[in-house]
């Protein structure tokens, strides 16, 4: 009898807890939102995954000596998974629309709204009870309205640990929301006549100028806001491997093999984030609800200004473009395109909407610095 | 309770508006670069490389009749052949 109890004690039956079934519930939820409905399934297929092996019973994980456990220390921790992500995303950036039209680094800008308000708004909810948001929290939170994964899991790692998967988890599920969030907004901030402006065709950039740009980016953060050079840093070392031609070998790498077995591990490490103890708060809930805040607002902040600066530029600017500001690349563009040939089926926007789309990077970047540099 | 989320508010403020100003400005001053660049690159405009392929000579897969020499023909008689057996 005594064995019996003994080995009953060594399955995960006698140990499970509610906290834990809830969470590998929402692990499957995850795996079947990749699986079947292919909501960034790249990154929320190893995120579920991860949340289930995290929250079994009696196997550890995520506890000292557990491999989820390792992982999250070596490279979230340390803030490398994020950036070696970002170089590669930087290698897979092609700034030429941006360069072609630099006045949509405006769009990219404004978009940056976004966060900044929401981070308001997450203080604000502190007048409703159960909340208790401090400013370092409020800014890992708000960094979601700058819809750039990488971007929002460096900074959450650096602000605000406990609150990581959650933040991942939004940040990632609105990215794939784009298409569903975006166009009511755009539509609702623009009228018919002002969806069917057809832009002018951006010129051909040179290789000197695309190789010449990352070292300018990268320059003018050195100068003016140190604190942003680990994420604008990368980078630009991954958009100077790719535009450089000299080391093509490297490029390849950054943006296949590299950006692949980083995603697969930092795909893991949030996921062992989202344990009972910590995933399950009345926390989670506003950071669900203050991402799509901050969503909405940097894409009507992108939409509005667009139509101040369609009112004083000479060459016709769509109003849709600026909802590419906030980042989510390539998929806030493609977005931009199809609600534009909804009005006018001769109106392709996508490469007028990279170049906001580009600086949008640049511009969540940019408030990540910011934020770290004033409150971290 | 209420003086401290009053202190934070003030704060969110203020961030609010220097970091809208700072994207702003750090973006302007971008821009202002890409047309630097874009100057410079249009008064020192990369020098004109001579296209590598012409400088390698084409061997020529013919005779001075125009016609394939018997080696190509050959070569080609027996993939064929080999193509239809295998087929």
């Amino acid at each position: 009898m005594d064995k019996l109890t003994v080995l009953w004690q060594s399955t995960a039956l006698a140990h499970f807890q509610g906290g834990q079934l809830i969470m590998m519930a929402v692990g499957l939820l995850l795996l079947y939102l990749a699986i079947v409905k292919k909501f960034e399934p790249l990154l929320l297929l190893p995120i579920g995954f991860g949340a289930i092996l995290t929250n079994i019973p009696l196997a550890g994980f995520s506890e000292a000596g557990g491999i989820l456990y390792y992982i999250y220390k070596v490279g979230i921790d340390t803030g490398v998974f994020p950036l070696l992500i970002f170089m590669g995303v930087g290698a897979m950036t092609d700034f030429g629309a941006l360069i072609a039209n630099p006045k949509m680094l405006l769009l990219g800008a404004a978009a940056q709204f976004g966060i900044f308000a929401t981070l308001f708004g997450a203080i604000l909810l502190n007048l409703v009870p159960g909340f208790e948001f401090t400013l370092t929290d409020a800014s890992a939170i708000a960094i979601i309205g700058g819809a750039d994964g990488p971007t929002a899991i460096f900074l959450a790692s650096r602000l605000a640990p406990e609150l990581l998967g959650a933040i991942a988890v939004a940040a990632y599920s609105y990215m794939a929301l784009v298409p569903i969030i975006q166009p009511p907004i755009m539509k609702a901030l623009t009228n018919e006549d002002e969806r069917k402006i057809e832009m002018a065709q951006l010129r051909v950039v040179s290789r000197r100028e695309k190789i010449i740009f990352p070292l300018a980016v990268l320059l003018l953060t050195i100068l003016f806001l140190p604190a942003a050079t680990p994420l604008v840093g990368m980078f630009c070392l991954g958009n100077l491997m790719k535009e450089c031609g000299v080391v093509d070998r490297l490029s390849h790498t950054a943006q296949n093999e590299l950006i692949n077995i980083v995603t697969i591990f930092l795909g893991l490490a949030v996921g062992s984030k989202l344990s009972a103890d910590q995933f399950l708060s009345v926390k989670t809930l506003g950071i669900l609800a203050l991402g799509a805040v901050a969503f909405s607002i940097g894409t009507a902040a992108g939409v509005i200004m667009a139509k101040i600066m369609s009112r004083f530029s000479q060459q016709p600017i769509n109003p849709l473009v600026g909802a590419a500001g906030v980042s989510a690349v390539p998929m806030a563009a493609r977005v931009v395109n199809k609600v534009g040939l909804e009005a006018n089926p001769h109106n392709f926007l996508l490469m007028h909407a990279m170049g906001p789309n580009v600086a949008g990077v640049l511009g969540s970047a940019v408030a990540a610095g910011i934020l770290l540099a004033l409150v971290g | 309770m209420d003086s401290s989320v009053h202190q934070l508010l003030v704060e969110a403020g203020t961030l609010l508006l220097v970091g809208m100003s700072f994207v702003f400005v750090f973006l302007t001053i971008l821009i202002a670069a890409v047309h630097g660049i874009t100057l410079f690159c249009k008064r020192f405009p990369e020098p004109a490389t001579p296209h590598p392929s012409s400088a390698v000579p084409v061997v020529s897969q013919q005779n001075d009749a125009g016609q394939p020499s018997p080696q190509v023909v050959a070569a080609i008689t027996a993939a064929i052949h080999q193509y239809r057996q295998t087929k």
